[in-house]
């Protein structure tokens, strides 16, 4: 996969995130789509296993530092690793289906989208959940996990209009037409 | 001994990575605080993009419908400044008041403090958006600290700055759930100051509270009404906030725990969360050698 490209998307896409997720909000509640989470899951989809480890770790760095979390008295405080580690967890379980999907089809991305996000918000509940006992996060295990994991469906939905576009950059990104391994047979 | 192949090193370096990354994410928050030096890494690059993204869906989505024309619009502009500047002056008289009261018994007097403004863009909101803040332009170096309010050209209140990181701020917008209580007075029908309300952030972009049980001298109680300005008088906010509007007044119902009290919903005066800009009201530091009646 080509770095450049790659860091390109992913400043449009976090660029996109923050400019937009107050206007893609459903109501009152922290339900938005996230447009770096869709590129986490077409770069899985497509790109080496290493190359998708390190993405999805470098998007998941990038999410944390843009993120704020709300502590007891009202500050604000930056947390690295939650956002980062669900990346990962998240990249590893697309590259672990990718083999039993048909990956250019944006169906396909936005239901590896849903799988992927459910499990990222779930590591993410726990991770906070956890650190919410000796912290002094603002944190209600419950409700976020609901928000999470409707957020996660809005970005399947999301993911239906924009992997298609992410899917033709695919070649900017260089990523290596798939072709099956062939057995070679000896004898005979 | 030849040196791995780079693919072998990425492979080998992923591990480690991932447990430091477990280590920060579990490590509490007085053995990470320097991480915040790096948000700039991020949000330098992507505020501009950001900002433009959140300008081009403003021109579709205003903050507030647009004003019947731009002369009408400054002249309300003009007229809530003066009327803003008139209350908090009368504020900051009431406030004298005390202090000269205070002065008589021993105590320093507080001169009235400067406030430096500064138009802001906002380019962002935070990626957690349970957090409800919004990143706008404006940093340390132009006077922007945890003693900054951020409002709208329109003087509505839209949040105090909780954090700044290289050349931005991020705003802490109080109709967001988990904002602070704040505490707020009811303008009654001839603009003067009523009776307070304790407001808090319901969740739905308004806010809302009980009014306190205040006897007209004739023995009647001060009801709040429908349309009626609230404004913040919290001490627990810089003084640059001092009167800034609330909200109008949308509802109002008797107290459930409280019956002879009422309940009030305040919606600001322009979708919050929407606004293009904002004005960052800083008090600057007293000059010196302006310390009135000797007290410093």
């Amino acid at each position: 996969m080509r770095p450049l490209p790659f860091a390109v998307l992913a400043w449009i896409m976090l660029g996109l995130d923050l400019g937009l997720r107050d206007d893609l909000r459903i109501g009152p509640h922290a339900v938005a789509p996230s447009f770096t989470f869709i590129l986490l899951v077409v770069v899985a989809s497509g790109a080496p296993a290493v190359h998708v480890a390190w993405a999805s770790l470098v998007l998941g760095l990038a999410f944390d530092l843009a993120s704020d979390w709300t502590l007891a008295s009202g500050a604000s405080a930056t947390i690295i690793g939650p956002n980062a580690l669900a990346f990962v967890l998240a990249a590893q379980l697309v590259v672990a289906m990718r083999a039993l999907v048909f990956r250019k089809n944006p169906v396909t991305i936005a239901f590896l989208a849903l799988l992927a996000g459910a499990v990222a918000q779930t590591l993410l509940v726990g991770l906070m959940t956890l650190r919410a006992a000796y912290d002094p996060v603002q944190w209600d295990a419950s409700e976020q996990l609901g928000e999470r994991l409707l957020s996660a469906v809005y970005t399947a939905l999301l993911a239906l209009p924009v992997s298609p576009l992410l899917l033709l950059a695919g070649g900017l990104l260089g990523f290596q037409p798939h072709t099956p391994r062939r057995i070679r047979v000896r004898g005979g | 001994m030849a040196p791995a192949p780079h693919h072998l090193q990425a492979r080998r370096a992923l591990p480690v990575a991932v447990v430091a990354l477990v280590l920060f994410a579990l490590l509490p928050l007085r053995a990470t605080y320097w991480v915040e030096w790096f948000k700039p890494l991020v949000l330098i690059p992507t505020g501009p993009i950001s900002g433009v993204f959140r300008s081009v869906v403003r021109l579709a989505l205003p903050a507030s419908p647009p004003p019947p024309s731009e002369e009408v619009e400054a002249l309300t502009n003009q007229a809530r400044h003066f009327e803003w500047l008139y209350l908090r002056e009368r504020a900051e008289n009431d406030k004298l008041r005390g202090d000269i009261v205070e002065l008589q018994r021993g105590a320093e007097l507080i001169p009235d403090l400067p406030v430096a403004l500064r138009l802001a863009p906002v380019i962002g909101a935070s990626a957690e958006l349970s957090s409800g803040l919004l990143t706008v332009r404006g940093g340390a170096g132009h006077g922007i600290d945890t003693n900054t309010v951020a409002a709208t050209t329109g003087l509505q209140l839209v949040g105090r700055v909780v954090g700044v990181s290289g050349p931005t701020a991020r705003v802490r917008v109080i109709t967001r759930p988990g904002s602070p209580k704040l505490d707020t007075r009811v303008m009654t029908a001839s603009g003067e100051p009523g009776p307070r309300a304790l407001l808090e952030p319901s969740g739905d972009g308004t806010l809302r509270g009980v009014v306190e049980y205040v006897q007209t001298p004739g023995g009647g109680v001060v009801e709040p009404a429908v349309g009626q300005v609230v404004r913040l008088d919290d001490p627990g906010w810089p003084a640059a906030s001092r009167m800034l509007i609330v909200g109008r007044v949308v509802s109002v119902e008797p107290a459930p725990e409280h019956p002879l009290r009422r309940l009030i919903v305040v919606e600001p005066t322009v979708r919050i969360e929407r606004v293009a800009e904002v004005v960052l009201r800083s008090t600057l530091p007293e000059p010196e050698g302006s310390a009135r009646g000797g007290g410093r």
